[in-house]
C-alpha cells in the first residue's frame, strides 16, 4: 500500500500513451478487438498455423476461382469457420471482412412472424437455422431464392466486373459471379429443410455456393453429403494448441513465474488438454488466467481455471458413484434442473457426466465402462430426438446407478 | 350495488378514529359483537367500555379509503410502522365491513332478492379491499416494491416531503417512469396495482384489452387517438375522480390487440419526457408553454414480458414495438407463484398464506373443509389464487372433488371412482396422479388393473389421455412424485431406470403426436399411466403423499423453466451487442451449442470480475484498462442496483449475466452467498476504476473523433441522460484541462508528491478558479479518489 495511489496514477498515465497509439491503430483498421480469440484469429490462409495439408487444399481450391458446395465438419473450436473465412478472403479479397448484421423478418404460412439475424458482406451471407425454429425449410428456401435472383442485378459486382474488364487491379473475385451462403449448425437443420436444400443446391448452383458447418455429419442426409465436398477439420493436437498459445504469450508479453521454456510449454499443453483441445476455449482460458495473475505460476495446479458447471458435473458423478439411493437421485435431479436452467445443453451435460463417471470408475474396468458408454449413447439419442431432457437425464443417472450397483 | 344507505350519524367517523388510537380492546369487543348478532337486525349497537352505546352504520368504501390515506400520509409507513396501530385499524375496518355486509344482505332481503350474499362470484366477493387483506402468497416483497415505486411519485404529485430520496430525478420522480408488473395468472397483479394506487390517493384509470381500442377509429388513426387518450388520462383529472390525481393502469399489455400501439405511445412519451427534461436543464428556459412531462405514474401489467410479438396483424409494426422496447424504460416487478421453491424460503411461506386465506373463506362460507382439502385444491390449481377461489365456489360440491374426498374415506374406492367419473366428463389431472399411486387392497392386482384400464379407455379418464396438455401434466405430476414412492418402497434405482424407458416412449408419442394423428397415438399414453401404476402404486399411498416434505421440491420444473427463459433472453441481449467480428470468432447461436453459455460467458465473467486472482492484496495489478476495453466493446454498462428488500447495493454489469454463470447447488465449488459476497467486494473496488477508465476512453475519442463521439452520445441509455446533461456544461473545459493534466502527469510521473494543483473554470468560462485537492487515497471512504470523482454527483459510487 505504501507505494499506493501515486504509483498507480503514474502507471496509468505511463501506459496512456501506448494505449492511445494502439487505439488509433485499431480504429484505423475499424476493428476494436479486446479479446484474444478475436485478435489472433487468422484472417488469411497464410496465417493459419496447423493442419498444413488442409490449408494447402483450400489454397488450391481458392486458386481455381471456383469451388463446389462445401460441408465443413469437425469438433467445436477446431477452426472451421476461421478456415472458411480465410478461404473466402483468398477468393474475394478483404471485402469479405466488411461485415454487417441485418435482421430479416419472415412471415410463415400460419401468419406467424419470424425474426433472425443474417451476417453478411458484399460477397456472402451467414445464417443460423436454429434461429428459425421449425420453419427452417421455408425460410431457407425463400432466402436462397432471394439471393439467387438478386445476384444478377447486383450492382457492386457489375461495377467491379467493368473495372476488371478495364484492366484495373481491383479486388480479386470480380470474376466470381456467385454468392456464398454459410449455414451454421447444419446438423440442426430439420429433415424437411435438408430435403429442400437438395434441389436448391443444383438449381441455383450457378449463383450460389453453400458452405455448411456442422459438428458431425451423422445428422446430414446422404443426398446432401454427395452434393458437397466434405472437409473435415480435426481438433488441433495439444502441441498445436500450445504452440498457438505460446505465440500469443510472446506477442502479449505474458509473464510466467519461471522463464523455463519446457515448463511453460508443459503448462500450455495442460491448458489444451483441460480444454479438450478446443482452441477457442483454450484461448479464452489462457486469457482469463493471464488477466487474473500478474505472472502465471507454473507449478501450482490450481492456476488452470475450471468452470463452475464442469466442477459441478464432476461432483455429480462422484455422488452418483458413491450414493446410489433414491434420495440421492432426487438431489441429482435438482442439480440437473439447475444446470439446464443455466442454458447448458442437455447433451453436453450427459457427455461430461459420462466421461466423468468413466474417469471415476477407472478406464481399466472395461465391463462397467462399456455398459456405461452404451447406456450413455442410448440416452444421447433420446436427448437429441426427444424434448423432455430432464426425463432422460434422470433416466441416465438411474441406469448408471443400477449398473454401478450390480458391479459392486 | 343497490344498498339502501342509512343516514350516517355525524360523529361516527371521529368515534371510530378514536377507537383506533386508544381503545383497542373495545374494538375487538365490537368485532365480537358484530360476529354474533343476528344478521336480520336492521342496525347495530356497539357497547363501548365506558358503557355508552353507539349505533354502527357503516359507510364502507369512502371511509376505508380515507383511513388508508391517513395511514399513508403520516409519512411513517415506509420507515416506522406502528404494527399495533395498523392492526387496530384493520380490525376496525373489518368490523365496519362485516356489519355493512349484514346490512346490505338484510337490505337486499327487503328488496326481495332472496339470494343475499351467495349471489355473485366469490372471486369478486373476496377481492381484497385493503392492502392488509391482500394474501401475501410469497409476493410481499413485490408488493413492497410497488408501494415504494408509487411512493416516489408523491413528491411530485402530492408535494410531499419524503424521508428518503434515493434513485429519483430532479423532479423527485423515480428514474424509471413506468412500472411493469408481470407474473402468472391469478396472482392478484391487477388487484394489488389498483389497491395500492387507491390507497396512496390516486384515482385509477384503467386501460385494458377491452377498452383500449376504439372501434370507431381505424387502425391507422388508432395510434394518435390512443396517444391523446393516454395523455389526457395523465394530465387531466376526470370528473369522476373527485379531484384526485390519476394513476394510469394498463392491464394485459401483452395480449391487447393493439399492444404494439400502446407500447409505441408509452415509449414515445418516455422519450419525449426525457428529451424535454434534458433540454429544460441545458437551456434553463422559461417558456410559457410548459413542455410535456410525465407527471403521473403509469403501471403496466402483463403475464409474459419475454413474449415476442407474434400475434399481431400488421407484423412489421408489432414486431418493432414488442415489449422488448418497453422493458428498458420500466421498473420490472415479477410476481411468483406461491410454490415451494428451492431458492429462498419465502415460497413455502407464500403457499401457507394462500392456504390460510382459503381457509378463511372456507370458514366464512361454512364449507367445513379441512386443511388437507385446501391443500389439494391449491395443488390442483397450481397456486393460482383466483382459480382456487373459483374451485372452492363451484367445484367443491362437484364430482371431482367429492371423488377425492370420498375416496379417502371409503374402502371401495376405485369402484366409486369409476362410477363417479362416468358421470363426470373429465377427471382432473391431479386426481389421476393420486389415483396412479394408489392400490386397493381389497381387490386383486388384476381387478385393480382392469378397473384402471376401463377408466382410461372408456371412463372419465379417457379425456385425459387424448388432450395433450393433460397428459403432460399427469406425466409431470407422476415424475415429481414417483421418487417419493420409491423411497418408501425399496430405495433402489432399478425402478427409476425402468421408468426412464417408458418416459422415453411417452416423449416419442408426445413428439410425433403433435402431427395430425395425435388422437390415435395419444391413446397409447394411457399405457404409460398403467405402467406407472403397476410399478409405483401402493396400498398405503398416504405414507408418502401425506407428508409435505418431498424429496424433490415441488415447482422446481416451473422455476427452472422460467429461469432458463430469462437467461436465454439475457444471453440474446448480450449477443446482440457483440461486435460483428466477434460473431465469427464466437458464433452467434444460443440454442444448440454450448459455446456461449458454457464457455464464453463463464470466462468473460472471470475476466471481468477476477475474484480468484492470486494477487488479492495487490489489486492494482489487475488490468482494468483491458476490462474497460471489453466493457466498451460489448457495450456493457456499469450499474449499481439497489435491492430494496435488503437495502444492499449490488454492483453489476448490465446486461447482467451473473444469473447464467453463477450456480446455486450444493455441489458447486462455492456456495452462492459467498461467491456473491466475493464478487461484490471485488467490484466495489473495481468499478470506480473502470468508470474512470471508461470516461477517459470516452474523452479520448471525443477529442479525436468529434463526430464519432456525438453519435456515441446519442446512444447513451436514458437513465444516464440526466447525468450527462448535468455534466455537459463542464465537458468542454474539463476536457481541456484533463488534457493539460495528462501532460502534467506524464511530466511528473517520476516524482512521489501527492498533492497536485490543477485548474478548472466555472460556468461563465471567463474567470478561472484554482482548485487544490488532495488526490489519491482517502481514509474516510477507503476508495481511490480520482479527478472525476470530485466532479461527479456524490451518489454515484460513494456510499
Amino acid at each position: 500500500m505504501s507505494k499506493g495511489p501515486n504509483a498507480f496514477f503514474t502507471n496509468l498515465f505511463g501506459r496512456n500513451l501506448a494505449l492511445s497509439d494502439h487505439l488509433t491503430l485499431l480504429l484505423g483498421a475499424k476493428f476494436t478487438m479486446s479479446l484474444w480469440v478475436d485478435k489472433y484469429r487468422p484472417r488469411s490462409l497464410d496465417q493459419l498455423s496447423y493442419h498444413p495439408t488442409i490449408t494447402q487444399n483450400l489454397k488450391a481450391l481458392a486458386s481455381t476461382g471456383d469451388f463446389p458446395h462445401l460441408l465443413v465438419y469437425g469438433p467445436t473450436g477446431s477452426g472451421k469457420k476461421t478456415r472458411i473465412y480465410a478461404t473466402l478472403h483468398e477468393l474475394f479479397g478483404p471485402g469479405i471482412e466488411k461485415l454487417k448484421i441485418d435482421v430479416k423478418t419472415f412471415v410463415t404460412s400460419s401468419n406467424r412472424k419470424l425474426e433472425f439475424n443474417v451476417l453478411s458482406s458484399p460477397y456472402h451471407l451467414e445464417i443460423t437455422p436454429s434461429d428459425m425454429g421449425n420453419n427452417d425449410r421455408v425460410v431457407i428456401q425463400d432466402l436462397l431464392k432471394d439471393v439467387a435472383s438478386t445476384e444478377q442485378v447486383d450492382f457492386t459486382n457489375q461495377q467491379q466486373q467493368i473495372k476488371g474488364a478495364n484492366g484495373s487491379s481491383s479486388a480479386a473475385g470480380s470474376k466470381h459471379r456467385f454468392k456464398v451462403v454459410i449455414i451454421n449448425e447444419a446438423d440442426s437443420l430439420s429433415r424437411d429443410a435438408q430435403a429442400a436444400l437438395r434441389r436448391t443446391m443444383e438449381k441455383y448452383s450457378s449463383n450460389i455456393r453453400l458452405i455448411m458447418i456442422s459438428n458431425t455429419t451423422s445428422n446430414i442426409i446422404a443426398p446432401i453429403k454427395s452434393r458437397t465436398l466434405l472437409v473435415r477439420i480435426p481438433a488441433p493436437s495439444t502441441q498445436e494448441v500450445s504452440a498457438v498459445l505460446s505465440h500469443i504469450a510472446k506477442k502479449e508479453a505474458v509473464k510466467f513465474s519461471s522463464p523455463n521454456e519446457p515448463e511453460i510449454n508443459q503448462f500450455l499443453e495442460d491448458i489444451a488438454h483441460n480444454c479438450e483441445r478446443n482452441l477457442r476455449k483454450a484461448m479464452l482460458c489462457f486469457e482469463t488466467i493471464s488477466m487474473q495473475n500478474e505472472s502465471i505460476s507454473l507449478n501450482s495446479s490450481n492456476s488452470i481455471i475450471k468452470l463452475d458447471w464442469e466442477v459441478i458435473i464432476e461432483q455429480l458423478s462422484k455422488s452418483i458413484l458413491t450414493n446410489r439411493t433414491v434420495a440421492n437421485l432426487a438431489k441429482v435431479r435438482v442439480v440437473f434442473y439447475e444446470l439446464l436452467s443455466h442454458c447448458i445443453p442437455a447433451r453436453v451435460i450427459l457427455k461430461n457426466l459420462l466421461f466423468c463417471l468413466v474417469q471415476a470408475v477407472g478406464v481399466n474396468k472395461s465391463k462397467i465402462v462399456g455398459e456405461l458408454v452404451s447406456v450413455g449413447s442410448v440416452f444421447d439419442e433420446r436427448l437429441s430426438l426427444g424434448q423432455k431432457s430432464i426425463f432422460h437425464l434422470e433416466g441416465f443417472a438411474a441406469k448408471s446407478m443400477v449398473i454401478l450397483e450390480k458391479a459392486k | 350495488m343497490s344498498i339502501i344507505e342509512p343516514s350516517l350519524p355525524e360523529g361516527f367517523f371521529t368515534q371510530s378514529s378514536l377507537f383506533q388510537n386508544s381503545e383497542n380492546e373495545s374494538i375487538s369487543s365490537v368485532d365480537h359483537l358484530v360476529d354474533t348478532t343476528n344478521p336480520l337486525a336492521n342496525s347495530k349497537n356497539a357497547i363501548l367500555f365506558d358503557g355508552s352505546t353507539i349505533s354502527l352504520r357503516p359507510k364502507k368504501r369512502k371511509e376505508a379509503a380515507e383511513l388508508d390515506q391517513i395511514s399513508v400520509s403520516t409519512g411513517e409507513s415506509l420507515n416506522l410502522i406502528d404494527i399495533d396501530g395498523l392492526y387496530a385499524k384493520v380490525e376496525l375496518k373489518r368490523a365496519i365491513k362485516s356489519s355493512n355486509k349484514i346490512i346490505s344482505s338484510s337490505a337486499s332481503k327487503r328488496n326481495g332478492n332472496g339470494e343475499g350474499e351467495t349471489a355473485g362470484l366469490w372471486t369478486d366477493k373476496y377481492r381484497p379491499k385493503t392492502f392488509m387483506e391482500v394474501c401475501s402468497a410469497g409476493n410481499d416483497k413485490s408488493y413492497r416494491l410497488i408501494l415504494h415505486w408509487l411512493r416516489k411519485w408523491s413528491t411530485l404529485v402530492f408535494k410531499e416531503e419524503l424521508p428518503q430520496n434515493d434513485n429519483v430525478d430532479h423532479l423527485g420522480r423515480p428514474l424509471k417512469k413506468i412500472l411493469l408488473i408481470n407474473g402468472p395468472v391469478g396472482m392478484g397483479k391487477t388487484t394489488v396495482a389498483h389497491l395500492l394506487a387507491t390507497q396512496l390517493g390516486y384515482s385509477v384509470q384503467e386501460l385494458n384489452a377491452a377498452n383500449s381500442m376504439d372501434p370507431s377509429l381505424g387502425s391507422t388513426h388508432g395510434g394518435s387517438a390512443l396517444k391523446t387518450k393516454v395523455v389526457n388520462a395523465l394530465t387531466s383529472n376526470s370528473l369522476t375522480s373527485n379531484g384526485k390525481p390519476t394513476c394510469l393502469v394498463i392491464d394485459e399489455i401483452d395480449s391487447a390487440i393493439n399492444s404494439a400501439e400502446i407500447i409505441k405511445v408509452l415509449t414515445d412519451l418516455v422519450h419525449l419526457d426525457s428529451r424535454n427534461r434534458a433540454s429544460a436543464i441545458s437551456a434553463n428556459s422559461k417558456d410559457k408553454k410548459k413542455p410535456f412531462q410525465l407527471n403521473r405514474p403509469i403501471i403496466c401489467i402483463a403475464n409474459d414480458i419475454y413474449q415476442s410479438a407474434s400475434s399481431g396483424t400488421n407484423s412489421s409494426f408489432s414486431s418493432h414495438y414488442s415489449i422488448d422496447k418497453l422493458r428498458p424504460h420500466c421498473e420490472i416487478i415479477t410476481f411468483r407463484k406461491p410454490i415451494a421453491t428451492q431458492r429462498g424460503g419465502s415460497g413455502g411461506n407464500g403457499l401457507r398464506t394462500v392456504k390460510e386465506f382459503l381457509m378463511q373463506i372456507n370458514k366464512w362460507e361454512k364449507m367445513g373443509l379441512n386443511f388437507r382439502d385446501i391443500n389439494e385444491i391449491v395443488e390442483v390449481c397450481e397456486g393460482d389464487i383466483r382459480s382456487c377461489i373459483n374451485f372452492l365456489q363451484f367445484n367443491s360440491g362437484g364430482k371431482v372433488y367429492d371423488a377425492v374426498i370420498e375416496e379417502e374415506k371409503s374402502q371401495n374406492d376405485t369402484e366409486s371412482y369409476v362410477s363417479n367419473s362416468l358421470k363426470d366428463t373429465q377427471l382432473s389431472w391431479f386426481a389421476i396422479v393420486t389415483l396412479l399411486f394408489k392400490r386397493n387392497q381389497s381387490l386383486s392386482k388384476d381387478e385393480n388393473f382392469g378397473n384402471l384400464l376401463n377408466l382410461f379407455t372408456n371412463g372419465g379418464g379417457k379425456a385425459s389421455t387424448s388432450a395433450n396438455n393433460v397428459i403432460d401434466k399427469v406425466i409431470k405430476g407422476c415424475f415429481n412424485k414417483y421418487l417419493d414412492a420409491v423411497a418408501t418402497q425399496d430405495d433402489s434405482a432399478v425402478k427409476p431406470a425402468q421408468l426412464s424407458d417408458w418416459l422415453w416412449f411417452y416423449d416419442q408419442m408426445d413428439h410425433s403426436g403433435s402431427g395430425s394423428s395425435s388422437t390415435l397415438l395419444g391413446n397409447y399414453s394411457s399405457a404409460v399411466y398403467l405402467k406407472i401404476w403397476s410399478m409405483f402404486s401402493d396400498i398405503n399411498s398416504a405414507r408418502f403423499s401425506a407428508s409435505n416434505k418431498t424429496l424433490v421440491p415441488s415447482g422446481i420444473d416451473f422455476e427452472s423453466f422460467e429461469l432458463s427463459r430469462s437467461n436465454k433472453f439475457a444471453m440474446k441481449r448480450i449477443i446482440d451487442n457483440f461486435p460483428v467480428q466477434l460473431r465469427i470468432s464466437i458464433g452467434n447461436g444460443i440454442e444448440s451449442s454450448n459455446t456461449i453459455p458454457g464457455i464464453f460467458l463463464p470466462y468473460l465473467d472471470k475476466m471481468m470480475t477476477p475474484i480468484h486472482s492470486t494477487n488479492h492484496n495487490s489489486n492494482q495489478n489487475i488490468d482494468h484498462e483491458k476490462i474497460a476495453q471489453i466493457i466498451k466493446d460489448f457495450q456493457f454498462q456499469l450499474e449499481n442496483h439497489k435491492d430494496l428488500d435488503s437495502g444492499e447495493i449490488k454492483l453489476q454489469f448490465s446486461p447482467e449475466f451473473d444469473t447464467i454463470t453463477n450456480f446455486n447447488t450444493e455441489l458447486s465449488p462455492q456456495p452462492l452467498a459467498t461467491l456473491t459476497k466475493l464478487v461484490q467486494l471485488k467490484r466495489k473496488w473495481l468499478f470506480p476504476l473502470l468508470k474512470l477508465e471508461l470516461d477517459r476512453l470516452d474523452s479520448l475519442r471525443k477529442r479525436k473523433h468529434v463526430t464519432l463521439a456525438s453519435r456515441n452520445k446519442s446512444e447513451e441509455p436514458e437513465n444516464k441522460a440526466d447525468l450527462k446533461s448535468k455534466r455537459s456544461r463542464l465537458t468542454n473545459s474539463a476536457d481541456f484541462f484533463k488534457a493539460r493534466y495528462d501532460n502534467l502527469a506524464t511530466q511528473t510521473s517520476g516524482s512521489l508528491e501527492n498533492e497536485k494543483t490543477t485548474v478548472n473554470s466555472n460556468n461563465s468560462g471567463t474567470s478561472h478558479i484554482w482548485v487544490k485537492y488532495h488526490e489519491g487515497f482517502s481514509n474516510a471512504v477507503r476508495i481511490n479518489v480520482g479527478w472525476d470523482d470530485l466532479w461527479l454527483p456524490p451518489h454515484e459510487y460513494v456510499e
